[in-house]
């Protein structure tokens, strides 16, 4: 299991190098990861950009490790893929856990303002607050 | 060259195959995760070319579910089985059937779930701490949840001490986001 960790302006950053978190690696994720989380700073990013496939077990082995981290440090899940995306929806974990939005496109305006304000005057002021769906 | 018909037939968005160009998936696989894992990629390439992406995830994803919870709950540690799976493509989406040598399904898995989610914990309580809200998180019980909100006509029967679950994947969406049927007298001809 390829997990790799750094910590930049107090934030720790664990990402999950594999195309997917299932049954068969769930355990040892959940054990892993909750020790590198044991001494992180006050926010933690768990980033499953590489997973395209997530199950109940992985979905778990998230949510353990969101408890570990705690309610007095933050926790955030970036790289949510569209199947993992519709894990989280249909068991409502959508609901409770907090998910960064996807990074900014190259030829894109920024996908949130909140992270896309030094972006924004690139972009000029026609440029919509976000490309419509569908 | 009388097959150059049959195999001229476009396999992609959607236009089922026909039954001689794509029999039924059947496989045979142990009770582990590993093996799960493994026939999960084999159905993935199996219904890759012929399945629209999001239908595939689908797939996949509800049966994960099925296979994972007779490895944890069916065998259990320690035991070893084996697990029946039979996948038939059809006019409006896939019909599976699983079955395995496991002790009786519990019969609230089954009947319409909730999420394990309550209010309380989803922060719509305002009563509680935030640790104590994050400390009574569920971290199991998505599971079925998952199934039932990918597959329609879900049923189980057991015969001769053997678990027999079948379903519907439908082509369009979620099976709970899917509009309700048709009533007969609507559906007559142009």
């Amino acid at each position: 299991m390829d997990l790799r960790s750094e910590i930049l302006d107090q934030t720790l950053t664990i990402r999950l190098d594999e195309p997917r978190l299932d049954a068969a690696i769930a355990l040892q994720f959940k054990d892993s990861v909750r020790q590198m989380v044991a001494q992180a700073p006050e926010r933690v990013v768990l980033d499953i950009a590489s997973v395209h496939f997530l199950d109940s077990s992985g979905l778990g082995a998230i949510v353990a490790v969101m408890k570990a981290v705690g309610a007095n440090r933050q926790f955030l899940l970036a790289g949510v893929t569209p199947n993992v995306a519709r894990v989280l929806r249909l068991t409502r974990m959508d609901t409770v856990l907090s998910i960064l939005p996807p990074p900014i496109d190259d030829d894109g305006p920024p996908a949130n303002d909140r992270h896309g304000s030094w972006h924004a005057q690139q972009a000029g002021p026609t440029a919509p607050a976000r490309r419509a769906g569908g | 060259m009388s097959q150059t018909a049959t195999r001229s037939i476009a396999s992609h968005d959607g236009v089922v195959p026909r039954m001689t160009e794509q029999p039924m998936f059947h496989r045979v696989l142990r009770a582990d995760p590993l093996s799960v894992r493994q026939v999960l990629i084999d159905v993935t390439r199996r219904f890759g070319p012929l399945l629209a992406s999001d239908r595939l995830s689908r797939l996949e994803l509800a049966l994960a579910e099925v296979l994972n919870n007779i490895v944890e709950h069916g065998y259990g540690t320690g035991r070893a089985g084996l697990i029946h799976l039979s996948i038939v493509p059809g006019r409006k989406g896939l019909s599976c059937a699983v079955a395995d040598d496991g002790p009786p399904l519990p019969g609230d898995c089954l009947t319409e779930r909730a999420t394990p989610l309550t209010p309380a914990l989803t922060g719509a309580d305002p009563s509680g701490t935030p640790q104590d809200r994050l400390l009574h998180l569920p971290e199991g019980g998505f599971g079925w949840l998952l199934i039932q909100g990918l597959t329609q006509n879900l049923c189980y029967f057991r015969e001769n001490n053997r678990n027999i679950l079948a379903f519907f994947l439908p082509d369009e969406g979620e099976a709970n986001a899917a509009t309700p049927p048709v009533p007969a007298a609507a559906g007559g001809a142009a």
